[in-house]
């Protein structure tokens, strides 16, 4: 009742040196389970207790609420990886935007801006925040599962039989007959150091997968699936807000996209690199390419993501990056404590604050979280076990 | 060995060791997401709140007052983060369900839970969550700071800017708001 908690303000019982009454044991229960009173106020509180089986009663029932609420809301909650790697971008990002001097200013300020700038490169320890996109020491991870068993060197090579069986595509069935979609048309614009030009196969219309006030960074261009799942949509969630996104629709930064039941996404990105999703995977794409950092940084939560790219990529999943520059590669994590790097063409670099390896076209890497990565090993024909990426699957037909 | 104590990172940091901002990060992303998690109600949101109060804090972090425990100081600049992003999200239009998009009952299918959905293991635990989101945001930082970080009512009262007699008066409703709420809900799931 507030009104009586309002009246009953300032007033301490156990200073005016009597009793609580029940009213009081209501009022100072809250406080009381929260271990906030007074040695004089617990007495005079217990003392009432003792005496009246009601309240006894009442503060046993808030007791096991108020543990109940406690429990509820306390379970383990891990931060996404995302927001450590996010940060540390964002302030290398700031570390090395020029300060905006005003216009009337910069030109008596020129020599001492320089100085400023080189003494600030030289002296500060941006030994971190500069190689924004390393992957982040999973510290959380180390310390939460102590008792992860080790990739043992030894255990590499692994058997290549073996490879066959861990690493089992997620879809592999059904299987499809129809012929496979186009190919995506990307063009590029000559000399290495133009803007590559955007050129969706299919002109995107507008769907509401499209955030206002961004640029897209790619297209969303075919989604394969079985009329009967989900009517071959996928989840495309940010903000908070999740819609179904049809092909062809406009991709934003940062939406979190999830692809269903025996769905395969492909997505091409804006300079042609295409990104296909096998079903249940659960993929962001963090970033695009920019002056300073010229990858693509998708996160992989669990699923399986084959990319291929002609430029820069980096996929990061379990605490590891995949990084191609180009290439023609699928990573894997199924439940997002392990990753598995498959490499089709080109070579790529999978590598965490803990250690790197370098794994060859027909060659295979596979690492937990909260270790390094382990050598690469051979695989016999890799597109056979990305078969998924490869094989011809009917398009989606939206509904009518 | 002992951890490095936060008020140390806090000083190498200011000497330029980036390093122990990143230590400062993993101690705290955790818990810091936790809170903007029940701040904001969804992962989305809370990714981004996490992200600007990280960010914020680097940059006020000379301003760090060692009067406070540092996490208490902490908690001081990320609650008033989360009080400001609640003022610039006011107005957003609640977020869409799918169902009115499509106009019909969509599911995504069971072997794919979403991540809220596997956080929220319990119908309980989203029911008390549920109820923390529903609380006047006076009264939710309260039992957020309370039941999910143990702060004592003094460290609430620093971060909030409040008297200790309103933490414990705030604290009071809040938990009779909950239990009301709660109630009321297991009333209606019972009819």
């Amino acid at each position: 009742m507030e009104g009586g908690l309002v009246l009953e303000v300032g007033r301490d019982p156990s200073r005016e040196g009597k009793g609580m009454n029940c009213r009081d044991i209501k009022r100072y229960s809250s406080a009381y389970l929260d271990g906030e009173l007074s040695p004089a106020q617990r007495d005079a509180f217990f003392a009432h207790l003792q005496e009246c089986s009601g309240c006894c009663d009442l503060v046993g029932e808030a007791s096991y609420r108020e543990a109940a609420f406690a429990v509820a809301l306390k379970h383990r909650m891990a931060a996404p990886s995302a927001i450590r790697y996010n940060v540390l971008s964002a302030l290398s990002r700031e570390a090395a935007r020029p300060v905006a001097i005003p216009i009337w200013r910069r030109a008596a300020l020129r020599p001492a801006a320089t100085m400023a700038a080189v003494l600030a490169l030289a002296g500060t320890g941006w030994r971190t925040f500069t190689s924004s996109y390393e992957p982040l020491a999973p510290m959380a991870e180390t310390q939460a599962q102590p008792n992860r068993p080790k990739l043992a060197a030894a255990s590499k090579p692994a058997p290549r039989i073996a490879m066959r069986a861990s690493v089992s595509p997620v879809r592999p069935e059904p299987r499809y007959s129809q012929p496979a979609p186009p190919p995506a048309t990307v063009h590029r614009a000559a000399g290495p150091a133009a803007k590559p030009a955007i050129q969706p196969p299919v002109q995107p219309a507008p769907s509401p997968a499209v955030m206002p006030h961004e640029d897209p960074i790619g297209v969303v261009t075919y989604i394969s699936s079985p009329d009967d799942v989900l009517n071959g949509r996928f989840l495309a969630r940010r903000d908070g807000r999740g819609l179904w996104a049809d092909a062809p629709s406009d991709l934003r930064l940062r939406t979190h996209l999830q692809s269903a039941d025996e769905t395969v996404v492909t997505i091409t990105l804006r300079d042609g690199t295409v990104v296909k999703a096998n079903q249940r995977t659960e993929w962001v794409i963090q970033r695009s390419p920019t002056k300073e950092d010229p990858a693509w940084g998708i996160r992989l939560v669990r699923g399986e993501l084959w990319v291929r790219s002609p430029g820069v990529v980096k996929v990061e999943s379990a605490g590891v990056v995949a990084e191609a520059d180009p290439g023609e590669f699928s990573v894997r994590s199924l439940d997002g404590d392990d990753a598995t790097v498959l490499v089709a063409s080109g070579a790529v670099k999978f590598h965490n604050l803990l250690g790197s390896s370098s794994v060859a076209a027909g060659q295979a890497g596979v690492t937990q979280a909260g270790e390094a990565p382990g050598d690469a090993f051979s695989v016999d024909d890799p597109k056979s076990q990305m078969d998924w990426a490869y094989t011809p699957a009917p398009a989606y037909k939206p509904l009518e | 060995m002992t951890p490095t104590p936060d008020e140390e990172l806090v000083a190498d940091c200011l000497a330029g060791n980036n390093v122990a901002f990143e230590e400062l990060m993993a101690r705290y992303e955790d818990s810091l997401f936790r809170l903007a998690y029940y701040w904001t109600g969804n992962r989305d949101d809370a990714q981004d709140l996490c992200q600007d109060c990280f960010i914020h804090l680097y940059h006020v972090l000379p301003k760090y007052d060692r009067q406070y425990r540092f996490a208490v100081w902490m908690y001081k600049v990320c609650t008033n983060n989360c009080i400001n992003w609640l003022k610039r999200h006011r107005r957003r239009p609640p977020a869409m369900s799918l169902s009115s998009l499509l106009g019909e009952e969509v599911e995504i299918p069971d072997t794919l839970p979403l991540p809220e959905q596997t956080l929220l293991a319990s119908e309980d635990r989203k029911a008390v969550m549920d109820a923390v989101n529903a609380l006047p945001p006076a009264y939710r930082m309260p039992i957020i700071l309370k039941y999910l970080e143990d702060f004592s009512y003094k460290e609430i009262a620093q971060m909030l800017n409040i008297s200790v007699k309103n933490v414990e008066i705030r604290l009071h409703r809040a938990k009779g708001m909950l239990q009301k709420t709660l109630r009321s809900g297991i009333g209606r799931a019972k009819a």
